[in-house]
């Protein structure tokens, strides 16, 4: 691990920036705390982006992402002992 | 005083927020969209995502997805084109079709392709029955321009997406001379495919295009390659947007189509057109009281976007087109426009007319200049 535990330990990919944008653009919208990072590569290959947010905020924010975008969902990802782990 | 009436080529000059986010993107947000993930990466995607936004709500598309940034309408026009025929399939156009469309078309006759070009009046009215009629258990596209850049006659298209609706043949709309002119409802007129150029009617700069393709139909990409997606594997991406978007985007072009886009809205379509037909009206009044000169397209100007092609009578349209330029700084464009079956429908070909075309900055005193200019040339 290079670095500290990240701030928000709720991730979610999706498969074009195009719609992580938009993930974005909802979680900004319904108040949801978030943070645009560098998708770790391990995770998977799409998009270069993940967005993490508010752990305790996962109900609201997969109902939102996933009303408009679930076949573009690669997926939820939870902290866990230094790395991001499906759990969706 | 300089005069620009070639705004059907590119519009100009264009409004001050488009030149500023052009040269500001370009200077501070300079990284590629969509590849890196570095903050500044993200600050250029989300520049592409909200032209992307904003391409959407101007023309009623519900979900930006559908939207796929290209260079040009003619990009756009080869993409939908070429991404939907196959081998034995029928496409129906009107006579008043640019270039961009038909020779694309003409390309894939050699691959068993059949064009069928519907009539018209001599102002350029398409001949609805004749459309109806020419539909076949073989017709895959009907694709149609939205204003002629000759002579600016408007398409009914709610007439013709009915047409198509009713045989379930898909419509693609040139949009080039109408996107930003006239309101443009995918939904409500009916569109399957619109192809929309950035630097027109829609105010942005060259270098920027857009197609439209309604959900669920499918077509094939033009070019495939890098998306910045789901990079391990060899095949093109099919999900949307990225499917049809193969390399770096023109970011920079795009914040200035999306500042286009704001100003259009700001001001309101509504009264930007009925400026436009204002001055179409005093120019066609003015052209038409000159006996040697003969004035092309219908002469309701409600019935057109704001392009006027007329001739001198004895005079070449390039010698004409040559003094306007020379004598009077009057830009105007001669010739055939590269929509030379237009120009069959008006009695014109091979040696084409002089074109003014007006956009939104242009203004009364340059309409007067230009006909106190052409006054004395028709004297001369």
């Amino acid at each position: 691990m290079l670095f500290s535990k990240p701030r928000y330990l709720k991730m979610v990919v999706m498969m074009t920036t195009y719609h992580t944008l938009k993930s974005e653009r909802l979680l900004k919208n319904s108040d949801i705390k978030y943070k645009t990072i560098m998708k770790p590569r391990y995770v998977s290959s799409d998009c270069g982006l993940a967005i993490t947010f508010e752990a305790d905020r996962y109900q609201e924010a997969s109902e939102i992402i996933t009303k408009s975008m679930a076949q573009e969902l690669v997926g939820f990802f939870d902290y866990c002992d230094g790395e991001w782990v499906d759990k969706s | 005083m300089a005069v620009y009436f070639d705004n059907a080529a590119t519009s100009w000059p264009k409004p001050e927020a488009v030149y500023n986010e052009v040269l500001r993107v370009m200077r501070e947000v300079g990284a590629n969209p969509g590849r890196s993930a570095h903050q500044l990466a993200q600050e250029a995607g989300r520049i592409v995502f909200e032209a992307r936004e904003a391409v959407a709500r101007f023309f009623n598309i519900e979900n930006s997805q559908d939207v796929f940034f290209t260079s040009s309408a003619t990009e756009s026009l080869n993409l939908a084109i070429k991404g939907i025929l196959k081998p034995g399939d029928e496409v129906i156009i009107s006579a008043l079709e640019h270039n961009s469309v038909r020779r694309p078309l003409y390309s894939l006759r050699s691959s068993g392709v059949k064009i069928i070009t519907v009539g018209c009046d001599s102002v350029g009215r398409i001949d609805l029955a004749d459309l109806a009629n020419a539909v076949t258990s073989k017709t895959a596209l009907i694709a149609v321009t939205g204003a002629s850049n000759v002579i600016g006659t408007i398409t009914p298209l709610k007439e013709v997406a009915a047409i198509a609706r009713r045989h379930k043949i898909p419509l693609l709309v040139d949009g080039a001379q109408v996107c930003g002119v006239i309101d443009m409802d995918v939904e409500e007129i009916g569109i399957d495919m619109l192809a929309g150029s950035g630097h027109k009617g829609l105010l942005g700069p060259m270098g920027t295009g857009f197609l439209y393709v309604r959900p669920g139909l499918e077509i094939k990409p033009l070019q495939e390659g890098g998306t910045g997606s789901n990079s391990e594997s060899d095949d093109q991406p099919l999900v949307r947007p990225d499917r049809y978007e193969s390399g770096t985007l023109n970011h920079p072009g795009l914040a200035g189509l999306m500042a286009g886009i704001e100003y259009l809205e700001e001001i309101g379509l509504t009264e930007l057109r009925e400026k436009e037909i204002e001055l179409v009206r005093n120019l066609m009044n003015g052209l038409t009281a000159f006996e040697r000169i003969t004035v092309y397209g219908s002469p309701n100007p409600d019935e057109r976007v704001a392009v006027v092609s007329f001739n001198i009578e004895g005079l070449d349209a390039a010698e004409v087109g040559q003094a306007l330029d020379e004598k009077y700084d009057i830009m105007s464009r001669v010739g055939l426009h590269c929509a030379p079956s237009a120009h069959r429908v008006i009695g014109t070909f091979p040696a084409g007319t002089i074109r003014f075309s007006l956009g939104p900055l242009n203004t009364e005193a340059e309409i007067d200049y230009a006909l106190g200019c052409l006054k004395k040339i028709v004297e001369d």
